[in-house]
């Protein structure tokens, strides 16, 4: 495809979209173009071949959503619990709108997000925001690195007896300490959730409320870990990815509650039929166990993430 | 200039530079794909103060009457020394053609932002569909306006990348649809006031009684 006269400018994979913002890379003759849109406006950063030293692409994890909406998750879903308790309407409402966006925010987590790619430069180094999915990072990253050698004059084979001649880290940091430890303390609480869900040995009152609160614990006790174990790899991806999950399971025992809810019966002219508490007590048992095996499988997976984690991230 | 993890911050190793695959950081276990090009390891070009220096018989620069003219200014056509050509994209220009050329928004390569018209005229039109509650109100506004951005910004530079004129299309006929809208409404409101006065005159003109004679 060739570029038109009026627009030297060639499309390279991978973009942006955003309901605010967006953005996008376009391949210029000496120069990559980076866009940031905000719908009313433009702004441009170009990169000159000639000048780009050097060009990163950091793999994320996947369905680990980031520390602020983590938090803000909980806290609304707490919120809507103790409203369910209160004011049942506005917390049925409440809870649909807050399903609606959980749902799109976790669609969000699976589809979109799993690099970080940035480009070094003399002045410094720049995130470029629209390369987001490894593939199509890794195929701009390609595009671009044949203009820039041949813009350089070198080939990428001599670049590393170059870069021998840097300093090299005086010591490494022994790897995953932190994160093996707050990985085997995560296994304990998980088991403890799933306890507290199951009401097995606990004088807990035998409600899908209190599985809810179960639930919604194991849940704070991830999100609470994840934070701590933090940065990268697959530990967090995992831990993001059951942290999700046991919200999800939350959720459904909420969603159990509101059925509760309307099961009551409503007196506005005539009385509503109503599903019996026989049904609603299976359906909530049956919740909180989804949830117990949810945590127990979340313990197994830690655990042999754990240990088998050694070796498989060693570099080849 | 020292190859860092984006991640940790740490050099990185050779064997993780310029890898096929991605390879794993050894400090923070970040996976990470590495192309390092041979501009990082190249040195700044220093210009030589004989380069510079004006000999018996050649041109100066039009800016150091001292310095040596390399080249001339593909704008002004002033002769320049090495410190004052600047090339951009193969265009030599002197420091006051750059200044006036990026101020006036004459030389492409040089902006950094534009303003989108086109989409700011969609978003106006198409304001009443989006958000009905507030904006219905505002079609009086919204819909002249929508025109009129359109109308004046047809022919403004929309953006360096490849876009295309519907928005500007859609954004005029949303726009003439809410000028339509609030004409209707105007002219509904119009006839019906005449055609209830003559009904509320009639009422007014009710005989009271029977008219006598003197």
């Amino acid at each position: 495809m060739t570029a038109r006269p009026d627009f030297p400018y060639r499309k390279l994979p991978g973009a942006r979209h955003g309901i605010i913002s967006g953005a996008s890379l376009w391949l210029g003759i000496d120069h990559i173009l980076h866009v940031k849109n905000t719908r009313f406006a433009e702004d441009y950063r170009r990169y000159y071949f000639s000048d780009i030293q050097a060009i990163y692409l950091q793999r994320t994890a996947r369905f680990a959503p980031p520390p602020l909406v983590v938090i803000a998750v909980i806290l609304g879903l707490l919120a809507i619990l103790v409203l369910s308790i209160t004011r049942h309407g506005l917390a049925v409402e409440l809870g649909w709108i807050f399903l609606l966006f959980l749902s799109a925010y976790a669609a969000w987590l699976c589809m979109f997000r799993s690099c970080i790619c940035s480009i070094q430069t003399a002045l410094g180094t720049d995130r470029l925001s629209c390369l987001h999915r490894v593939t199509a990072a890794r195929a701009a990253v390609d595009r671009i690195s044949d203009h820039v050698l041949t813009a350089q004059g070198g080939v990428q084979e001599d670049v590393p007896e170059q870069v021998e001649a840097t300093p090299q880290p005086l010591e490494h940091k022994p790897p995953r300490s932190r994160e093996q430890l707050f990985g085997w303390l995560t296994l304990p609480f998980i088991l403890l959730s799933s306890v507290l869900v199951m009401r097995l040995p606990l004088p807990i009152p035998d409600t899908p409320f209190a599985a809810a609160l179960g639930a919604i614990l194991a849940a704070v006790i991830l999100a609470v870990l994840a934070l701590i174990a933090g940065r990268g790899g697959r530990f967090r991806a995992v831990q993001g990815a059951l942290l999700v999950l046991t919200l999800l399971c939350g959720l459904e025992l909420y969603g159990l509650i509101l059925v509760n809810t309307y099961s009551q019966p409503i007196h506005i002219g005539r009385t509503v039929d109503t599903p019996s508490l026989t049904q609603f007590a299976w359906a909530a048992h049956m919740g909180s166990i989804w949830v117990a095996g949810a945590n127990i499988a979340a313990a197994f997976v830690t655990a042999a993430l754990l240990l088998r984690n050694q070796p498989s991230r060693s570099n080849p | 200039m020292i190859i860092a993890c984006p991640n940790c911050g740490r050099s990185l190793p050779p064997e993780v530079i310029n890898a096929p695959e991605l390879r794993f950081c050894p400090a923070c276990n970040s996976n990470l794909l590495v192309r390092v090009f041979p501009a990082n390891s190249r040195a700044k070009a220093v210009i030589a103060p004989a380069a510079l220096a004006l000999a018996e018989g050649d041109a100066s620069c039009f800016h150091h009457a001292t310095k040596r003219a390399v080249s001339s200014c593909s704008q002004c056509g002033r002769f320049l020394c090495a410190l004052c050509e600047v090339d951009l994209s193969g265009q030599i220009l002197c420091p006051s053609c750059l200044e006036s050329g990026g101020a006036k928004k004459k030389i492409r390569n040089l902006e950094n932002h534009r303003t989108l018209w086109d989409t700011t005229a969609l978003l106006l039109g198409a304001s009443p569909l989006l958000l009905p509650f507030p904006m219905l109100y505002f079609i009086f506004l919204t819909g002249p306006i929508a025109i009129f951005l359109s109308i004046r910004h047809w022919k403004s530079p929309s953006s360096l990348i490849p876009r295309t004129k519907w928005r500007f299309i859609v954004a005029i006929v949303l726009g003439l649809l809410q000028v339509g809208a609030v004409a209707a409404i105007v002219a509904l409101l119009f006839y019906s006031s005449r055609a209830y006065r003559p009904r509320f005159e009639q009422s007014k003109t009710i005989p009271r009684g029977p008219v006598r004679k003197r």
